[in-house]
Parts: structure tokens; sequence; C-alpha cells
């Protein structure tokens, strides 16, 4: 490995040496164009990975737990939005949409559905963030059970 | 020594790609795609007690409640570690009785299970030091459930206790339009509502007496939970009864002559047309267990005579104290 190292360095100082007199030769700097592309990134941060909305009764609402989103790439998104599946405990289950989310901060909730909806009417500014609500509305006579649900984000610039 | 250092250029060769795969992970995770959301659906619980209404001063031991859990298996309530306690007012939670039943069925035959269990009544009964004949409270009940671990649910039973001390009027109508009978004044009155069939009602407290006074009139079914319970009462054009303490069947005499009963008691006839200065009026009164079962019954004629206002039996009924 060592006359590896040692061969690398030879030949480096090699194409310096090689170089040097034809650098010092040179009497005028031609003037070269350099471009650049940078490219289109769309990213999305979600702050955290899991929402827990503790321990509601029956016929009540949980609390809110709230997600930020922040557009992390260098554009703006242009297709936001969310979806998820039904809250699932093994056999007992629990609609999709009782889930729901308040994107504006008004106190208008709308239900999660398994297609997806809009978040934020779609879009999110570059560098700008914003946060969802989301809260579970748990029907009367839904069984007891720690039930867990997938939230997903889609986005697209 | 060149093996030493091969084997650490083999490690770092190796160890490289892995951090990178790692934070490449961990940025991933951060970045957009899927949360994970819980919920916990904790069990709800709902219960009764009885005997409601409560009569205090009753020699009864028990209170008995039924609790049950719409979702959630009834019978994995922990029993040992039922309190009940008050809602309004703070009292030390008690648990149930050595001899509570503890038994699971479908008491209320609403297709879920219930958990029947007992209280210590003379206990539940020191509670209510300060009540003037009729109040409503909230009994609390508390436990935990097998299988569903760091809970508590809590339950409450909407209880009305009677604490009887006098004989009542009712009366339905305004309060300013009543005016003094038998020298009560009415406007300094002890007044309690009360809804008898969908129209409310006034009570007035007058006293170890039967007065009765001029209202509106009263059409319908007419219930009350008083110390006696009147039932299918119809006026004809007075709207007016008195419930009445007795002393006999399942009852007990207190020290001031007032005499509270478990049961109910029914008002066979009771109506005056109006005009008359003087009315008979046939009175039957009917005693009833929880059970509905009859167990005192009596039977007499109160005179009625029209005095100003209002009209004032002349005569008691026999069975009063």
């Amino acid at each position: 490995m060592r006359k590896i190292i040692a061969a690398l360095t030879a030949v480096i100082y090699g194409v310096m040496l090689t170089a040097t007199p034809i650098l010092a030769a040179t009497t005028t700097i031609p003037q070269i164009q350099a471009s650049v592309t940078v490219e289109k990134v769309c990213d999305l941060n979600i702050n955290k990975g899991t929402l827990n909305f503790g321990s509601p009764l029956p016929g009540t609402t949980s609390n809110s737990d709230t997600v930020t989103l922040t557009n992390n790439g260098n554009t703006a998104i242009t297709s936001l939005k969310v979806s998820g599946n039904d809250w699932s405990a093994g056999v007992p289950t629990m609609p999709v949409g009782q889930t729901e989310y308040d994107d504006n901060d008004d106190s208008v909730f709308t239900k999660l559905t398994l297609g997806g909806t809009n978040v934020f009417g779609g879009t999110l500014a570059d560098n700008a963030y914003d946060n969802v609500d989301f809260h579970v509305v748990i029907p009367t006579d839904q069984a007891a059970a720690t039930y867990s649900q997938a939230i997903t984000f889609t986005f697209g610039c | 020594m060149e093996e030493k250092n091969n084997r650490k250029f083999r490690v770092a060769f190796l160890l490289l790609p892995a951090l990178l795969l790692f934070f490449a992970s961990i940025s991933y995770a951060l970045n957009g795609g899927e949360i994970n959301a819980n919920v916990r659906v904790v069990p709800s619980a709902a219960t009764e007690c009885f005997p409601n209404p409560f009569i205090s001063g009753l020699r009864e031991k028990a209170l008995t409640c039924y609790i049950e859990l719409s979702n959630f298996d009834t019978s994995k309530i922990k029993v040992k570690t039922l309190r009940l306690s008050l809602v309004e007012i703070p009292v030390t939670p008690i648990p149930v009785l050595p001899n509570s039943p503890n038994r699971i069925g479908d008491f209320d035959k609403n297709g879920v299970k219930d958990l029947k269990v007992t209280f210590d009544r003379p206990t539940i009964e020191k509670w209510f030091p300060n009540l003037f004949f009729v109040n409503y409270y909230n009994l609390k009940l508390q436990g935990e459930i097998d299988g569903v671990p760091d809970y508590i649910f809590t339950t409450t039973a909407r209880l009305k206790v009677i604490k009887p001390t006098y004989a009542f009027v009712y009366f339905y109508g305004k309060k300013e339009n009543v005016k003094t009978i038998q020298g009560v004044d009415l406007s300094k009155a002890n007044i309690f509502s009360a809804t008898i069939g969908k129209r409310d009602m006034q009570l007035i407290e007058l006293g170890n007496s039967i007065s009765l006074t001029r209202g509106e009139d009263i059409v319908g079914e007419v219930s009350g939970s008083l110390p006696v319970e009147i039932l299918r009462n119809r006026y004809i054009s007075l709207g007016f009864t008195a419930s009445v303490s007795y002393k006999e069947g399942h009852c007990e005499v207190n020290p001031d002559l007032s005499v509270v009963c478990e049961g109910t008691g029914r008002f066979s006839k009771m109506g005056i047309p109006v005009g008359r200065s003087q009315e008979d009026v046939d009175v039957r009164l009917e005693i009833k267990n929880e059970r509905a079962n009859l167990i005192a019954k009596h039977e007499g004629t109160v005179v009625f005579e029209l005095t100003g206002l209002s009209y004032v039996a002349k005569t008691k009924l026999p069975f009063l104290s």
C-alpha cells in the first residue's frame, strides 16, 4: 500500500513539475467563460415523525397535535396534499375521515381522506413554513383500543 | 506494521459508506413523506345508582350502582379499585361493601353488560348534612380496568336526594299571584322548582299543614318524586295538589313528625270546580315499593273550603301525622 501511495505522489509531483514551465512561460491569461446550472430542488420538511392524540373517550374529540411543514428546497412547492389510511388497532378500525386537519388557523377542520386533499391551497412558497393542526373525532361507539394511522404528505414543484 | 495499516485502510474504506448511508437515512426520515399517528380510545363508563330518589333517613344498608362499559368488556373492571364520591361536595371516596355482589349481567336490558356493586349507605347519608328537603347531586364513580394501563375511568350518576321535613304544597302559577294562606307569607316561603310532566311547577314549603291555593289549570299526567309521588292526577279546574307524609308501610317517622316513605303514592281523584265555596275530595293513597308492589293503602275524604283566593283543607287526611 505504501508503494501505491509513493507512486501516486511521484505522479502528482511529476505533473506539477511538467506544468510549471508551461505556466511560467505564459505571459497573457486568456479569458474563459464559466457557467453553472443550479438544479431545482423540491423538498418538504416535516418537523416530526409521530402525532400523538392522547387518550380520548368515545364521542369526544382528541387533543390537537401540530405539524410544521417547511419548504426546504429552492423553489415554490406547487402541489401539496395530505392523505391517510384508516385507523387500525388490529380488528377494530376507525375511518380515515375521523382525523381532521386545520391548515388555516381558523378552527375549520377538513376531514382526512384516502385520496388526499390540498394543504395550504396546495402551495408553499420557497423558504416558507406553516402549521397544520390535526385532531381525531372519536365515534360514540368506538371500541376501546390503541389505534394507529399513517398520514402522508405528497408534494411537487 | 504494514498489515496493521492495511487493516486500518480497510476499516476506513468500509466505515465511510456506512456513515454516509446513516446520515442519508436520517435526512430521508425528516423530509416529507409519511408520519405515524396514534390515539388510544379509552373505555367509556356509565353508571346508575339506586334507590333514586335517595330518601334520607331510611334504614337501608346499601346504595346499589350498576356500571357499564359501552366499548369495552365490563367484566374487566377491577372492583377493588372502585371508589364512590360526590362531585359537588368534597368527601372521602368509599370502596364497595365487603359483601358487594359484584355481579355481571344486563340488568337494564340495553344489550350492554353491567357490573352490580353496592356501597355503604349510612356513610353516604352523612354526605348531605345541610340538605333541606331536596336537591340533586352527582355521584362520582372511579376505577381501573384490567388491560387498560395508566387509566382511571370516571363516571357520574345523578341522584335526587330527599330529606323530608314537612308536608308540602304544590301549586302551579306565579308566586306573586299567591296570597297569604293561613298566616304564612308566601313571599317569604321557600320555593323549590320541580318539573312535573312537561310543565314546571313550584313547591312552597308551608310547614306541617295541608293548604291548597288557586292556580292555573293543569291537565294531564302529573308525577313527582317527593316523599310521596303523585301519579296520574288529573285536575278538572284548579291546578293544585298536596304532597303528604304518611307513616305506615315502608316508612319511618322523623322527630318532627314528618314521615319518610320509600315508594310511590297516588291520589286517584283530586279536583275542585271553580266557584264552589266548599268541596269534598275523596283521596286514595297507594304506596308502592320499587318493584311496584302495593305495601300500604289509605283512603279518606278531605273537605276544602274557599277562603279568599285559596282553598284550605279543613280536614286532615287520616294518615297524616
